[in-house]
């Protein structure tokens, strides 16, 4: 122990660029002084002047209530026996409110005690009644472990026991039949429920003639496809229960989004009353936006968010203060994970403190990890998004966001990460050059100011709607007169009935194809469809990749980053969905390059004469990776590239397009290899502004270039030959998911904006001639692909103005 | 992801393109679209997009538009099988199920004349076809025998049975009753029906029926607010032990299979069990198929099979002693082994390797038998088997060298010798091409033997002088 502390004085984080160890964590008292110290530094470099924003949140005491009489003392004293001596006031309000038999939905911040609003009464109604059963729904596999623990703890010191169990796709065969009849709580996924036990209810009678209650936590995840997907599901649960007489209740707790109401609205299809006065105690908090500075005014190049994370973390990590970093992918996250360990690489014997964090490690080791989040055993760790969600590792001391997660409500949750019950904390979001986050470190009052993103979803999509309806029918026949979703079911059901699916008799629809429709229905983006990694030195499986992510990480000749070891990947066996790997010590990492090809199924809607011509409708899209480039470590630079032959990928989705007629094109001033530099450019800039009107993760959407020519290899290969003349070119910016998720009809009809609004965003960056904060860099877009895209832009407006001809 | 090749589907893409390709410096752009851009997209619109899309998803049932249905049963379904020896069918119809029956006489030649042998079967002779001793058998003249045909393999509560056939004994006939769904909406009768058939009886007998035929059948039951029909009855799956008994001999346990090589019945144009589903969807549209004729009797054939199989797999028990093929010899004697008649089953193992059985099958004789001797304490006997499993890198091998290592550490007292054993087996343990998560079982429990006898061995180096004792039979082990 040293015997004398000197008092923190004012540091900074970014001047000295110095390595150097980390240091014994700072005791707890002396905390908020150093942060408060450590930001006000950064706020006040003299050569900083990246900070955007710094927004002080003073504490917020804590309010506390009573257990209400309504409690059962049991589970009372089982609270206070696990150290919950009072109630904060909204775990009271959510109380109340389901014992007068309303659903309920808990929207209050990261750690304020929200699952208690639920378990406590779903353990109320079982200790009254040991049949009632209670079904937990988690949007992944590691939220249902880590809340299994809280519900088994508690569940022990209650008689009888509440038995919990998790049952998902990892719960051994043996042990399913006495999980069925015997648990009192069923915990699991959406997927599980889908696929698993809804189309096998008759195994299940017994939880679902006693269902009391239907627990979906992390609602807020439920947006987009997704929670379209979830209604439909909840619709599907609704009418299992119907059928064995239980009509459960709603309980639903979500992150802070705008419409928290109307989004459980939509989920439960029924009215849910919200409990959102938060009474938990807040620390002080601090939130920095930074900006890296330019370093090449004419090409409009900011030092990378990369590098200015890793500063700005180490800063706090050398201070001894807990910081996680958040990456915006699983690559990056290997990247800056390996730049910190190099950092405190002469420190050996804390090896293992600064760790990484994302999907792809195995279950065990995430475990691992989350327990040395929360011990304190590690110091730092670098995740994804994986850890935004509520997996509990307890409150670290800063949180350094590299680049803006997308959303207003993501960012928060993710800064939120930041926070113990007592003292400061601080996080930082560090701007990445792509145009959102430029944009949204520019207006700071645009995120502080806006409340966060609204939950939409669309249960009628067509496509997932009748998806659904197979699956719906597939677990109990449709009778006439049942109501399924807002479309007309019996239209529908006749639709399948000509398709074969379906067969009916008398009043009711019957199941009538040898399949089994929740297989081939996936409620996410992501295929569950995986390939293990595996490494051959070693002889074990190193992680699990998903379909689609598995063809740019674990093509032939990758580097393959696992806990920023790299690996160098042999071969890829599409047929057994496995990648052979060899430890290797590379100074570089590879990116993957990728050839997409949109082609027109189906046109739904066409502007009319006189616009410019826009269109949207349904597509097929092919993707392949085709080559890779290698990029050095810490400099960045291209070292080389290679080919590689993997499959295409396809898939029919939606999609919005622009075309640029070829009159237009002949009219730019411009030779034809600027022309389509030009197009590139407003593919580029128009697919950031669709992602800021949509609110979407930009990774929901997907753009491509394609002429008609390309339609025809005949006259591809003529046009190729001669060079001369352009045909009219198409933008698309497409549904990043298979049969789309309703982007492209808004986006259709905010065409006019999406055009001027890309204009206006091109016309006002700085860049002499293109960046990546609007048309792309210039080695993409070439010298004048900024001043084309710009003059394509106009003649297609001014093409507007005046309707008659080109 | 898609049907057919990706050329057919980029082929049927491009079919779809609906703007004109004209060429565009000609026509300036006024793309025709295919809706009035002023209409809104009304519910019309809507359900014609559902159905484009239901079609690209479904393409394999695209071609063809329903045809008006027609109820009655065709006279096709009242013809006997003229293949099968027996009465005419009666059929009775209900207005939304059929019930057909056959009848074969007891003393037919079907395999071989098996069937007439059934009554022959004692109770307690059947009941040795039980996995396990003491379990109450079935008698087979008293059994139903049940086969269901399925619109489906997928399980789940969409998947039924529009067929189930019962067989059974009765007045010196096999006497085969079939229920044919010719509607779904009437499931709930036909299982009545089948219920009632149920009835009085206490034996059942089926062939895969523990984890297929029944459980579908209690969903189905279940699904209709029906009771549990199967909850107080024995029931004898004939799947088991027929792997037992003749996969060794036959390599397949394959209820076809098995009836042309142990009952030497072949059928004639037999339909595939992978097309019956679609054959029943057709005739439920249409009202007929051409092929339910075949499809119901493929499942009398199964029924008559089922029965047949289940006399020869006990007679097995009683007379395959006068076999003379190993494999079959080693089928009773493992069948016996494992359901404790012990002394037969040693037996039978032995004649077995006597009769010449090779391959694995003698290797794992050769395991069973050793640790037979090694249960009544004669080691010796026990190693001299296992010595002679097959020096090759195989399981078996493995399992070899664990009892090696054991008889060492335990009986012989020599943790070096044992210590070779297990790292010999080590060494082999990645050439074993096991299964993963068999593979982890045996490198888990020979990393933790070997740890307990290095740790054993370096006790007694600090204790004492070293035993130059090493190794028993002279194998090489690894260093």
């Amino acid at each position: 122990m040293d015997e004398t502390r000197r008092p923190p004085r004012p540091r900074s984080l970014l001047g000295t660029g110095r390595r150097s160890a980390a240091a014994d964590p700072p005791a707890a008292g002396e905390k908020p002084a150093l942060i408060r110290s450590l930001v006000e530094g950064i706020a006040s470099h003299p050569t900083l002047r990246g900070v955007t924003a710094l927004r002080h949140f003073p504490a917020e005491p804590g309010d506390y209530r009573d257990y209400p009489d309504s409690l059962s003392p049991e589970l009372v004293a089982a609270y206070r026996k696990r150290g919950v001596e009072r109630l904060y006031s909204h775990q009271r309000e959510a109380i109340d409110r389901v014992a007068a038999g309303e659903h309920v939905a808990a929207v209050t911040p990261t750690a304020s005690g929200k699952t208690l609003c639920y378990n406590a009464p779903v353990l109320d109604a079982i200790l009254r009644d040991p049949d009632a059963r209670a079904l937990y729904l988690f949007p992944t596999k590691a939220l249902s472990r880590d809340q299994l623990k809280e519900l088994r703890d508690l569940g022990a010191l209650l008689r009888p026991e509440v038995r919990t169990d998790v049952y998902d796709g990892d719960t051994p065969a043996d042990t399913r039949r006495s999980i069925r009849s015997r648990a009192h709580i069923v915990v699991t996924n959406p997927d599980m429920l889908h696929s698993g036990i809804l189309p096998h209810h008759t195994k299940w009678a017994k939880l679902f003639e006693n269902l009391r209650f239907v627990v979906l936590d992390e609602m807020h995840t439920y947006r987009g496809v997704f929670g379209s997907h979830l209604t439909n599901l909840l619709r599907r649960l609704r009418r299992i229960c119907r059928h064995y007489g239980s009509e459960p209740r709603f309980l639903l707790s979500s992150a802070t989004i705008a419409n928290p109401r109307e989004l459980a609205e939509n989920l439960v299809e029924c009215p849910v009353s919200l409990v959102d006065r938060n009474g938990a105690p807040r620390p002080e908090r601090f939130f920095v936006f930074y900006n890296p500075p330019v370093v090449n005014a004419e090409l409009g190049i900011r030092r990378s968010a990369r590098g200015e994370t890793r500063r700005i973390a180490r800063g706090f990590l050398e201070q001894g203060l807990q910081t996680i970093v958040f990456a915006r992918s699983r690559s990056s996250t290997e990247v800056l994970l390996r730049y910190l360990q190099h950092d405190f690489e002469d420190r050996p014997d804390r090896k293992g403190e600064v760790r990484g964090y994302r999907g792809g490690y195995l279950p065990k080791e995430r475990r691992a990890i989350e327990e040395g989040i929360r011990t304190g055993r590690i110091r730092g760790v670098v995740s994804t998004n994986a850890l935004e969600l509520g997996i509990d590792i307890g409150g670290l001391d800063v949180a350094v966001l590299s680049g803006y997660p997308g959303t207003i409500a993501s960012t928060w949750q993710q800064a939120g990460r930041a926070g113990r019950r007592a003292g400061a904390a601080a996080a930082v979001l560090v701007a990445n050059s792509d145009p959102v986050n430029q944009f949204v470190v520019q207006h700071p009052d645009y995120f502080f100011g806006s409340t966060p993103e609204q939950g939409l979803v669309d249960p009628d999509n067509l496509a997932i709607l009748v998806d659904h309806i197979k699956c719906a029918a597939f677990e109990l026949p449709f009778r006439a007169g049942e109501r399924f979703g807002g479309e007309d079911l019996e239209a529908l059901l006749g639709l399948l009935e000509t398709e074969r699916l379906l067969y009916r008799s008398g009043d009711q629809w019957y199941w009538t194809a040898d399949s089994y429709p929740a297989n081939s229905v996936s409620l996410r983006s992501v295929s569950s469809d995986n390939f293990v990694v595996h490494d051959r030195a070693s002889g074990k499986i190193i992680a699990e990749v998903d379909f689609v992510s598995a063809h740019s990480t674990l093509h032939e000749k990758a580097i393959y980053m696992v806990q920023g070891e790299t690996f160098f990947v042999e071969h890829l066996d599409h047929e057994k969905r496995r990648a052979e790997v060899n430890p290797v010590d590379a100074d570089y990492y590879t990116t993957a390059i990728t050839y997409e090809r949109v082609n027109v199924l189906d046109t739904e809607a066409a502007s009319g004469p006189g616009e410019p011509p826009a269109f949207h409708g349904e597509v097929h899209v092919l993707t392949q990776v085709v080559g890779f480039k290698k990029i050095r470590f810490h400099t960045g630079e291209n070292v080389g590239s290679g080919e590689v032959k993997m499959p295409e990928v396809e898939m029919h989705t939606t999609a919005f397009w622009l075309e640029v007629p070829a009159a237009v094109l002949a009219a730019l001033p411009f030779a034809n290899e600027d022309r389509r530099d030009g197009i590139r450019g407003v593919r580029n800039a128009m697919r950031a502004v669709a992602a800021t009107f949509l609110m979407c993760e930009p990774r929901d959407i997907g753009s491509a270039i394609g002429s008609p020519a390309e339609d025809d290899e005949s006259a591809n290969l003529q046009a190729t030959r001669t060079g001369e003349t352009l045909g009219r070119a198409r933008i698309f910016i497409y549904d990043n998911y298979p049969g789309g998720i309703g982007f492209s009809e808004p986006l259709f009809e905010l065409r006019e904006r999406l055009l001027r609004d890309t204009l206006a965003l091109i016309a006002a960056c700085p860049c002499a001639s293109g960046c990546p904060s609007c048309v792309g860099p210039k080695g993409e877009v070439g010298q004048r692909g900024k001043e084309v895209a710009a003059a394509a832009l106009r003649e297609l407006l001014r093409h507007q103005a005046a309707p008659a001809l080109a | 992801m898609g049907r057919g090749s990706l050329a057919e589907r980029l082929a049927r893409s491009r079919a779809r393109v609906v703007l004109p390709a004209g060429e565009p410096d000609a026509a300036p752009a006024a793309p025709v679209p295919e809706l009035p851009p002023d209409a809104p997209p009304g519910r019309q619109a809507r359900l014609e997009r559902a159905r484009r899309l239901l079609a690209r998803v479904e393409s394999q049932w695209r071609t063809r538009a329903a045809r008006p249905r027609r109820l009655p049963v065709r006279p096709a379904l009242e013809r006997g099988d003229p293949r099968l020896p027996g009465a005419a069918p009666a059929v009775r119809s209900g207005p939304s199920f059929s019930r057909l029956e056959h009848a074969v006489r007891l003393d037919s030649d079907y395999a071989a004349g098996a069937l007439g042998r059934i009554r022959a079967v004692s109770e307690t002779l059947a009941s040795r076809l039980n996995l396990r001793a003491g379990e109450p058998g079935v008698d087979l003249s008293r059994s139903l025998f049940v086969d269901t045909e399925t619109s489906g393999l997928a399980g789940g509560t969409g998947t039924f049975a529009f067929l189930i056939g019962v067989g059974h004994v009765e007045d010196g006939r096999f006497r085969i009753e079939q229920f044919l769904l010719r509607d779904p909406a009437g499931e709930r009768a036909m299982l009545e029906a089948f219920r009632e058939m149920l009835r009085d009886r206490t034996h059942l007998v089926t062939y895969n029926g523990k984890s297929f035929d029944l459980p579908l059948l209690e969903t189905r039951f279940a699904l209709n607010g029906l009771p549990r029909p199967f909850a107080d009855l024995r029931h004898l799956d004939l799947l088991p032990p027929s792997r037992r008994l003749f996969k060794p001999a036959h390599e397949t346990a394959r209820l076809g299979v098995l009836e042309s090589a142990v009952l030497g019945v072949e059928r004639d144009d037999d339909i595939p069990g992978d097309r019956i589903p679609e054959v029943f969807f057709r005739f439920l549209r249409d009202g007929d198929h051409p092929q339910m004729d075949s499809v119901l009797s493929h499942n009398r054939y199964d029924l008559l099979t089922l029965a047949a199989l289940a006399v020869r797999a006990a007679e097995r028990l009683a007379d395959g002693w006068d076999s003379d093929d190993p494999a079959s010899l080693q089928g009773v004697g493992d069948h016996l082994l494992k359901r404790e008649e012990t002394d037969r089953g040693v037996l039978f193992l032995e004649r077995a390797l006597d009769a010449g059985l090779g391959g694995r099958l003698r290797d794992r004789s050769l395991l069973q038998l050793g640790e037979h001797w090694k249960r009544l304490g004669r080691w010796d006997t026990a190693v001299r088997l296992w010595s002679r499993v097959a020096d090759v890198d195989g399981p078996e091998r493995l399992d070899a060298l664990v009892w090696f290592a054991k008889h060492e550490e335990h009986q012989r007292r020599n943790a070096r010798a044992a210590l070779l054993h297990v790292e010999d087996a080590l060494e082999r343990l990645p050439r074993a091409r096991l299964r993963p998560d068999r593979h982890r079982a045996y490198r888990e429990a020979l990393d933790r033997r070997a740890g307990r006898l290095r740790r054993r061995i370096g006790g007694e180096d600090s204790a004492g002088p070293d035993s130059p004792e090493v190794g028993s039979g002279g194998r090489p082990g690894p260093a």
